[in-house]
């Protein structure tokens, strides 16, 4: 039996703030993004079947998301014509080296720190993960969305002392796992 | 005197994560003030609380719309569906 093994039906509950987040940073457009992520739901699905289960769901995910992404921009490219932005892409879809080719110089350093919030971002999510889920979902709606408490009591169908002892439980296992991952 | 200023862990606790969200009472933020001054366990939690803050902030994540996750999942249950016939 394989490590690791599909579950479609849960792709979008598990990482589909992931993607997002991965993508917007990217691309700067939510629309696009929405569509990249779809089209990468779709793609994943079509070769389920050559997934081997040695890298995580997650993983298997970003790496046909990363495609996605680097076909946008040559569609793009392709439409402004050569002339105006040229990207080197190697076929291996070497990670970053088409991103730093479309970013003018005088950017890099605001880029740079936008890639290492980003990963931030990347890595909060992921240590959510592996928090009990109905936990995962109230930290967000709180902490992401900035939903008030008494919305976020109603749709969860409990109470403000609840609430805070589910944000304590979130933030503390939070806290130690970012500690472990990232600080 | 003792009962109205002073709270024990759990109560700064709650307070400090309120204060998170800039929902804690300015009355209760003294409370936590001054639990802070003797309790280093809190003050510990305190600080890592805010530096979660901070780096939530930093990452400015965002969640996708409901709608679109909506969207997602009734499209992957369809696709889903319709590879398995
Ligand atoms: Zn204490």
């Amino acid at each position: 039996m394989p490590a690791n093994e599909l579950d479609p039906n849960k792709w979008v509950d598990k990482y589909s703030d992931y993607l997002f987040n991965y993508t917007i940073v990217r691309v700067n457009d939510r629309e696009v993004a929405n569509d990249l992520i779809s089209e990468t739901f779709l793609a994943a699905l079509k070769s389920a079947k050559y997934f081997k289960g040695e890298a995580s769901e997650r993983t298997w995910l970003i790496s046909i998301l990363k495609r996605k992404i680097i076909d946008y921009y040559r569609k793009i490219n392709s439409r402004k014509g050569k002339a105006e932005v040229r990207v080197n892409y190697t076929d291996d879809y070497n990670e970053g080296e088409w991103l730093e080719e479309q970013v003018p110089d005088q950017f890099d350093r605001t880029a740079e720190d936008e890639m290492e919030n980003n990963e931030l971002g990347l890595a909060i999510l992921e240590c959510l993960d592996s928090i009990n889920e109905k936990h995962a979902s109230i930290f967000k709606r709180k902490t992401i969305d900035g939903a008030d408490t008494e919305t976020i009591c109603n749709e969860f169908n409990i109470t403000p002392s609840n609430l805070w002892v589910i944000i304590h439980r979130a933030r503390t296992a939070l806290a130690a796992c970012l500690e472990k991952n990232w600080f | 005197m003792r009962k109205l200023f002073f709270i024990d862990c759990s109560k700064a606790a709650e307070c400090c994560n309120k204060s998170q969200y800039k929902e804690a009472k300015p009355l209760d933020k003294m409370k936590l003030f001054l639990h802070l001054t003797f309790c280093q366990a809190c003050r510990k939690f305190s600080s890592k609380n805010s530096k979660l803050t901070e780096a939530i902030k930093k990452s400015k994540i965002q969640s996708c719309s409901e709608e679109q996750k909506q969207a997602w999942r009734e499209q992957i249950k369809k696709e889903f569906a319709e590879d398995n016939v």
